[in-house]
């Protein structure tokens, strides 16, 4: 629900700066986004103290199934933890620059990159969606996904 | 880290599109022109030029990258690790065995 209420709040900001809100000279660096970096970084150590995944956990999966998802759940948990703090630097980022392009920001904000990547997981059959994220859970996807991905093949 | 020369890599259009991401990335980080400054990956990943025929690069390289990297903001770094490793979950079809070579050692020099 919240990361729902995520993307709705994130909706909303996209028609405001597709519409070209016009405000003041940005800063180059608002407090609200240092405050949301620091979640970022809060939210990937929380992520750490769980039970690394491994390549039993996921075995049973196709691995292309495995390589559309990883990097999508991947993101998307770090994406819902931070959403609150993203949310507002976000916000205070379009009052103050005026009118900004997804290029300027897609490398700043992990939500916005996230789009393309959701576009592809949900192209998955449910049942392959649903049996990923049931291996992944609990799991801490902060660890090295491309080893794990080798052991496919060996 | 591994050892990572990669001797003569090529890149191929997926690639390509990949370093122009990181183009993109590598102007919002000016410290990381300062800091691949006199690195063959200043020319590939810094450098607005087109994208040489072939390029050969050095373990130091990478580890280069690395510490750039490992200085830069949590979200800068991810992105740039995701982008390395999604060439090699994702792409590893299209490319040829040099440039598996450059992404996966880009991931490790990253992550």
């Amino acid at each position: 629900m919240r990361s729902n209420n995520a993307v709705v709040n994130l909706g909303i900001l996209g028609v405001a700066m597709m519409a070209g809100v016009s405000c003041a000279n940005a800063t180059s660096e608002n407090q609200l986004y240092v405050e949301y970096e620091q979640k970022v970084a809060s939210c990937i150590a929380s992520e750490k103290q769980r039970p690394s995944l491994s390549y039993s956990d996921v075995k049973a999966l196709p691995s292309d199934v495995f390589s559309v998802a990883v990097f999508y759940v991947k993101e998307k948990r770090i994406v819902d933890c931070s959403s609150g703090k993203e949310l507002d630097a976000l916000a205070e980022e379009i009052a103050l620059s005026g009118t900004l392009s997804k290029e300027q920001l897609k490398y700043r904000y992990l939500s916005i990159g996230l789009v393309d990547r959701k576009k592809a997981f949900d192209a998955l059959p449910e049942h392959q969606r649903i049996a990923f994220l049931n291996a992944v859970k609990g799991k801490n996807l902060e660890t090295d996904i491309v080893a794990i991905f080798d052991q496919f093949s060996e | 880290m591994k050892e990572c020369p990669i001797d003569g890599v090529r890149f191929g259009a997926s690639s390509k599109k990949a370093i122009s991401e990181m183009r993109d990335m590598s102007k919002r980080a000016n410290w990381l022109s300062t800091a691949l400054a006199g690195s063959i990956l200043s020319d590939i990943f810094v450098k607005n030029g087109p994208i040489g025929a072939s390029y050969k690069i050095h373990t130091t390289d990478f580890e280069l990258l690395g510490t750039a990297m490992a200085a830069s903001t949590p979200i800068l770094r991810r992105k740039a690790s995701d982008l390395a490793g999604s060439m090699i979950l994702l792409h590893s079809g299209s490319l040829n065995n040099q440039e598996k070579k450059f992404w996966r050692c880009m991931y490790n020099a990253i992550k």
